[in-house]
């Protein structure tokens, strides 16, 4: 059987792709080990039969937005998505907290409660640049990164141009220093600013901080996450394009130079007349499924240096009857209404060593958690009445001194743990409300799906060096590989992990440039 | 790519105001942005344009050519930036004792800025359109403005609106 193309992996990056080649009448074919296709979309009844638990991905910020959910009329596909009118809140150990808002005066409200000046410089910096953010950022993901020579000629163009090359050489932390005076302000925004695993003393995270700061949004998929996967698969068939599961692709067939096709685990082989795009991270891409011997030795190196060592989390999927109460909605009844809830101590300081805790492989004692409760917004994921909650904790996945095995006599016991430090945000998240729990550690992150290699659910770290340009390597960050014909487009392409479909959309039009294939969607 | 449509009249006579927009020097004192103008001959001027997203400003250096002519009632005009491209149509007919100006541009973002060109000027294309509008119009006395996203023309021959609508329909404006 010969296909045009043929992707491996159904995350939704390899199916955004797919859709895209399938519009523009290519003979498509989307291969998937496990029995589901969607990656990291993954919503599963992991608890009790009726409570839909988004394992990975819970908030698709970018996707109802983007050109991918319009393209692929994913709406008309099943795909819809609620807005929750409280996004998030932070709550500080004194139980006073930050409601967040999509509307700059009411946040800049919420602000003025620690401080005056702070709100003020928020409103400033809102006035000054989200109509950059806004300009620029939609744009920048969802196409090939620029070379960071182009970004700097641009920006040094003018003085504040090159304020902004400024911030962004900076950490999240020197960057709030400069912008705010109330600790309270700075956890609440350096939460936003470590959302994908970006250590808050790490230089260089670029001026994606101010949309960090500037843009709230929170939008959740109807049904939980895999819908959009659902969605995007029917948008494949609709277009001719096939998706199968159960495929366990073992290698990529090589002719000189030129990826031609795969091989699966039983022995079964499908050729690909036009190219291959792997939507798996680059170490079982290029060192097992292609191998080394077709590669040059500089890329095997950067491939082989490829990392993902940031933080993981530990994660519990409660099923409840009814949603946690919070003390601080004494004060801020809004608190309760938030789609997400995030207690992170009190101080900037108090982030920056856990980061470090975690870098040396110690589960952090103290709250470095995230609560998302779906079901306020989206009922149709529990039976009536009832609530789903993940609770977030940040975590190493390896822990000192066993490593990863480390969980297996600590998940048990941390879990308890982290359920006591909640409860002491909100009371009334006693045994008795909690239908059923389901304990995922780190490790239980990488075995549910590897290309979340040691639990880092980015795919590879979000580093300076492995961002933008420089995703997944340098001279290789524009979907292209130096195989003839295998293409990459996963979350270890650029913009990076995250649910936004921004790889495949963006590996889509490299493709068909080179196939002078139909862009339709330009 | 965004594109822009506006029809309005001044109070001048054809050839007078033919003679304005066909000066560099005197109509770039109409177009918004503009902080420095160099004439490079009778149909070449290279122009250095600032837009502002934010605070943060976009300079662009442009460089203008007229490409075809036909005194007083027409022309075609590109401008080409590193990551842009700008056709200009301009189209003047009588209108009583004024002249009414059909204007087209086409914005088009070209290499690795594509996006953040189109984005941008999609977003700003309406407002400056209106403002070389309303410029030309205070500069010879107006008469009422219409600055409208691709506005249908003023009723022509049958051969021409279809000509009109099929262009306006593969060259509609994109959102991102």
């Amino acid at each position: 059987m010969t296909y045009d193309f043929i992707i491996i992996g159904s995350g939704h990056n390899g199916l955004a792709c797919a859709g895209y080649l399938a519009k523009a009448g290519s003979k498509v074919l989307v291969l998937e080990r496990a029995p589901r296709v969607g990656g990291a979309c993954h919503t599963e009844e992991v608890t009790l039969p009726g409570f839909k638990h988004n394992l990975c991905s819970v908030v698709h910020t970018h996707i109802p937005l983007s050109p991918v959910y319009r393209d692929l009329e994913l709406e008309r596909h099943g795909v819809k998505y609620v807005y929750p009118e409280y996004l998030r809140s932070t709550i500080f150990p004194d139980h006073s907290s930050i409601v967040m808002y999509r509307e700059p005066e009411r946040m800049a409200a919420e602000i003025a409660k620690f401080s005056a000046r702070d709100a003020k410089t928020f409103t400033q910096l809102y006035n000054d640049y989200a109509e950059f953010i806004d300009s620029t950022y939609l744009p920048l993901m969802y196409s090939p990164p620029l070379p960071p020579s182009l970004q700097s000629a641009e920006l040094e163009k003018s003085e504040e141009g090159r304020t902004m090359l400024q911030w962004q050489t900076m950490t999240p932390v020197q960057l709030l220093n400069e912008f705010f005076e109330s600790d309270q302000v700075k956890v609440h925004f350096l939460v936003r600013l470590t959302v994908l695993g970006f250590a808050p003393d790490q230089f260089g995270q670029g001026w994606i901080q101010l949309f960090r700061i500037l843009k709230g949004e929170a939008p959740i998929c109807v049904g939980g996450s895999q819908q959009l996967a659902h969605g995007l698969r029917n948008a494949i068939e609709a277009a001719g394009g096939v998706v199968q599961t159960g495929m366990d692709v073992k290698r990529i067939l090589m002719r000189g130079n030129r990826a031609v096709g795969v091989e699966m685990k039983d022995g079964t082989r499908v050729e690909a007349a036009k190219a291959v795009i792997t939507n798996v991270e680059p170490k079982k891409t290029f060192l097992n499924m292609v191998g080394e011997e077709f590669l040059p030795s500089n890329f095997v190196t950067r491939v082989k240096n490829y990392h993902a060592r940031g933080r993981s989390l530990f994660t519990l999927h409660l099923a409840l009857s009814e949603p946690p109460k919070y003390r601080a909605a004494a004060t801020n009844p809004a608190v309760n209404l938030g789609f997400s809830q995030e207690m992170f101590g009190g101080t900037i300081q108090d982030q920056v060593r856990a980061y470090q805790e975690i870098a040396a492989g110690r589960p952090v004692r103290n709250e470095m958690l995230q609560v998302p409760v779906p079901t306020l917004y989206d009922p149709s994921q529990a039976p009536a009445g009832k609530h789903t909650a993940v609770v977030w904790q940040f975590a190493p996945f390896n822990v000192a001194p066993e490593g990863p095995e480390g969980w297996k006599k600590l998940k048990q016991e941390y879990a308890e743990h982290i359920m006591g430090l909640w409860r002491s945000y909100a009371p009334n998240m006693t045994p008795d409300k909690i239908l059923a729990m389901a304990i995922h550690d780190p490790t239980d992150t990488e075995r549910e799906n590897d290309n979340l290699v040691n639990g880092v659910d980015v795919v590879g770290d979000m580093t300076p060096d492995q961002m933008g340009y420089f995703r997944p390597f340098a001279g290789w960050s524009n979907y292209r590989s130096p195989v003839d014909g295998l293409y990459m487009c996963g979350g270890f392409t650029h913009p990076g992990g995250g649910v936004h479909a921004g790889g495949g959309h963006n590996a889509a039009g490299v493709i068909a440039e080179d196939f002078k294939l139909n862009k339709w969607w330009e | 790519m965004p594109r822009r449509e506006a029809t309005f009249t001044v109070n001048a006579p054809p050839g007078e105001l033919w003679k304005f927009i066909r000066d560099f020097e005197s109509l770039c004192t109409c177009i918004p942005g503009v902080q420095k103008i160099k004439v490079v001959d009778d149909k070449t001027a290279e122009l250095t344009v600032k837009e502002k997203i934010g605070v943060v400003p976009m300079i662009l250096d442009l460089r203008a050519q007229i490409e075809s002519e036909d005194p007083p009632h027409g022309l075609h005009a590109i401008a080409k930036a590193q990551h842009l491209m700008m056709e200009i149509d301009v189209t003047l007919r009588p209108n009583g004792s004024g002249t009414e100006l059909l204007t087209v541009f086409d914005v088009k973002g070209e290499g690795q800025l594509k996006g953040i060109v189109d984005s941008l000027f999609e977003k700003r294309a309406t407002e400056r359109t209106a403002q070389f509008a309303d410029t030309l119009q205070s500069h010879f006395g107006a008469v009422a403005p219409a600055a409208t996203e691709a506005q249908a023309p003023k009723p022509e021959g049958l051969l021409n609106r279809l000509w009109r609508r099929l262009r306006g329909w593969f060259a509609r404006p994109r959102s991102d």
